[in-house]
């Protein structure tokens, strides 16, 4: 109701950005403009008569329609229809209402605004962001501990940067917050691992470090979208009756002739904005009671209550075939929607590319895939810890927010808007980078989730998962074309 | 930039600083005013540092005649002890913008996380548009701007035999 009431003030305000364009007409220019707007005669004697509508007679020289007449003093003296005789006038001009120049833009800032409302109100589960991002410039690298939506669940959270420009032997890297949530970061630590151009390096499940080269190519159906990490993803769309149904990408490579040493598969990838809606979804079913159920999560037991859900939506299994089945090598599970992420899952040594097929299986719409690449584990590798040399941000001093990230008892706390540049040490030559990111966050309850309060739809989730994902399909298939955009407009980060 | 009220109410207060205060029966809304058989609201700011205001009745290369509130006599200034000339042509304008961002501004709490940026481009916008409102309501020139008399009362000049003495400048015309 208040948003309606803000919307009709816009449109009155809208409405009333008129100016007055006046001006002082010959009967030449007048005969051009027959009719249109409002006539003000102002006669010899001082007398003015307003017609509205109106036409000029040049033939007969005079002025005619409906109107009134005024005397010196401004009181109607005349109404009906006038006819004027040109020799009487004096002087004449031509009103017209036009639309102000200085609304020009507010129509256009009041557009853009209407558009994102509409949006947001259509699918408020898409507009906002989620958990901690980090940024070279305006480049999104990585999104720190994205599952870690509570004190209990307080985690750290490896993520491959790439390689990163230095400038003056400094990496500069923002830290934002972007979502209605309030960030407790615990540590940032910026790893590096030096390395020849052109070679790569890539973490496995258990953060293990292993420098890589490609081995093989892609021979499967969409190489195009999976061969390299370009961010040009594969994906697809959710099942329209269950949310919990999966697919199958096959997966085929030519090896190449000198790869001698153990391979990998070495995965891009991120979620599509599924799980967020679920999560969002979730609290918004708690409604009021959602800080309850965050504080219910102990740090010595914190199950959620949504594993089954979590369970039936499953990560990225990395497959083989072998005897007639298929054994699954790993499950991905790196939570996040935001930035790619990259993920080394070892092959098995006795691996025959011929006989022994590959497969991904995972939920329909649920992942974005950019690249699956066969690589060759050359060796492991140890990183470097780079130092933080200085903190910058809009609050606190800057030894506070130092000293923050430095101690491990302590969390730098940010809010939203809030953005701190952090300057490590770069390596002394070409390398990759990796991002060690710890800390937890809590998602701000919003109105207009409070409205979809359901305490039996919140506990169906956690105890009738599957059901659940049958019956949100529908709602969810409404609004998965457009989550992605609205959700990209809605943030200042582009993918 | 949590709170964005400050901020906007500070850069609407811009818009608001210079637009002049004309008397009610004056101030007229477009619409209004393209039937008002009276002349707009006028500020004569004179080289000795005094500002007159009224009705403008009329003026010429010579002399701008208003028509004070009170007395409600008219009064004759001429030109060369004039240094500018402020006119109101009608109402809204500044007003109007500012109502019209504050009202934006307030609408993105319902954009969520992108009010961040959609509320300081509101208060900006806001800002600026109330600026030129001004600017395009008050049309501030030299006493020899030819489209001054298009806003008096007798853009054709006084007519002989004027009563300006006992004129109340309401509008009983409307």
């Amino acid at each position: 109701m208040r948003r309606a009431i803000f919307w009709l003030a816009l449109l009155v305000f809208v409405g009333c950005a008129k100016t007055l364009d006046r001006q002082e007409m010959s009967t030449a220019q007048l005969e051009l403009r027959q009719g249109q707007g409002v006539l003000r005669a102002h006669l010899h004697d001082g007398d003015l008569v307003v017609l509205e509508p109106w036409q000029l007679d040049l033939e007969n020289s005079r002025l005619q329609g409906p109107g009134r007449r005024m005397d010196t003093q401004r009181t109607v003296v005349e109404r009906g229809v006038i006819v004027l005789q040109l020799e009487d006038v004096a002087l004449l001009e031509l009103d017209e209402l036009a639309t102000a120049e200085w609304a020009t833009a507010l129509t256009a800032v009041t557009f853009i605004s209407a558009t994102v409302t509409a949006a947001c109100l259509a699918n408020p589960k898409a507009c906002f962001g989620s958990c901690p991002t980090f940024y070279a410039g305006d480049h999104l690298l990585a999104e720190g501990f994205s599952a870690s939506f509570a004190p209990a669940l307080e985690a750290s959270d490896l993520d491959h940067l790439g390689a990163l420009e230095a400038e003056a032997g400094r990496v500069r890297i923002e830290m934002r917050n972007e979502a209605f949530e309030t960030h407790y970061v615990r540590s940032v630590e910026l790893l590096g691992i030096p390395h020849a151009e052109g070679s790569m390096v890539a973490a496995d499940a258990e953060g293990s470090l292993w420098r890589v080269r490609g081995a093989g190519v892609l021979l499967s159906p969409h190489r195009e979208l999976l061969e390299a990490s370009d961010r040009v993803e594969y994906f697809s769309l959710a099942d329209s009756s269950d949310l919990a149904t999966k697919e199958i990408l096959d997966l085929e490579y030519a090896v190449d002739a000198d790869a001698s040493g153990p391979l990998a598969l070495m995965l891009d990838s991120r979620q599509s904005l599924m799980s967020t809606y679920l999560f969002y979804q979730g609290i918004a079913y708690l409604g009021s009671h959602y800080g309850s159920w965050l504080n219910s999560l102990r740090g010595d037991d914190p199950r959620t209550g949504a594993e089954g859900m979590v369970e039936l939506l499953g990560g990225i299994d990395i497959q083989i075939r072998r005897d007639d089945d298929w054994t699954t090598l790993q499950t991905l599970a790196e939570t996040g929607p935001l930035a790619i992420d990259r993920k080394l899952v070892p092959l098995p040594a006795s691996w025959d590319p011929q006989s022994e097929p590959l497969r991904l299986v995972m939920t329909r719409g649920m992942w974005r895939i950019d690249a699956v690449q066969l690589v060759e584990i050359e060796s492991s590798t140890q990183a470097i810890s780079l130092d933080l040399l200085a903190v910058d941000g809009a609050v606190a001093s800057a030894d506070e927010r130092e000293a923050s990230l430095r101690d491990p008892e302590r969390h730098l706390v940010t809010l939203p808007g809030e953005e701190f540049v952090l300057e490590f040490e770069a390596l002394d030559g070409p390398g990759s980078y990796f991002l060690r990111s710890g800390g937890y966050y809590v998602e701000w309850m919003r109105d207009g989730w409070l409205k979809e309060e359901n305490p039996a739809l919140a506990l169906a989730m956690f105890h009738q998962p599957a059901q659940t994902l049958r019956r949100l399909a529908p709602q969810y298939k409404l609004v998965e074309g457009e989550m992605e955009s609205i959700f990209w407009e809605s943030r200042y980060a582009k993918p | 930039m949590r709170s964005p009220s400050p901020l906007l109410i500070a850069l609407l207060l811009l818009g608001c600083a210079s637009t002049p205060r004309v008397p009610r029966d004056y101030d007229l809304a477009p619409a209004e005013r393209m039937y008002s058989g009276h002349g707009s609201w006028v500020f004569v700011s004179q080289r000795d540092g005094e500002t007159l205001q009224g009705e403008l009745l009329a003026v010429d290369g010579e002399r701008i005649v208003i028509l004070p509130l009170s007395p409600a006599r008219a009064r004759e200034i001429p030109v060369k002890d004039v240094r500018a000339v402020k006119v109101s042509r009608h109402s809204g304008g500044a007003g109007d913008a500012i109502g019209w961002a504050f009202a934006g501004t307030v609408s993105t709490v319902s954009h969520g996380f992108f009010l961040l940026l959609s509320a300081p481009v509101w208060i900006v916008t806001g800002a600026v548009s109330s600026h030129s409102a001004v600017n395009e309501v008050v049309l501030d020139c030299p006493p020899t701007d030819p489209q001054l008399r298009n806003w008096a009362r007798f853009p054709q000049g006084l007519p002989a035999g004027f009563d300006a003495g006992s004129d109340s400048g309401s509008d009983s015309s409307n």
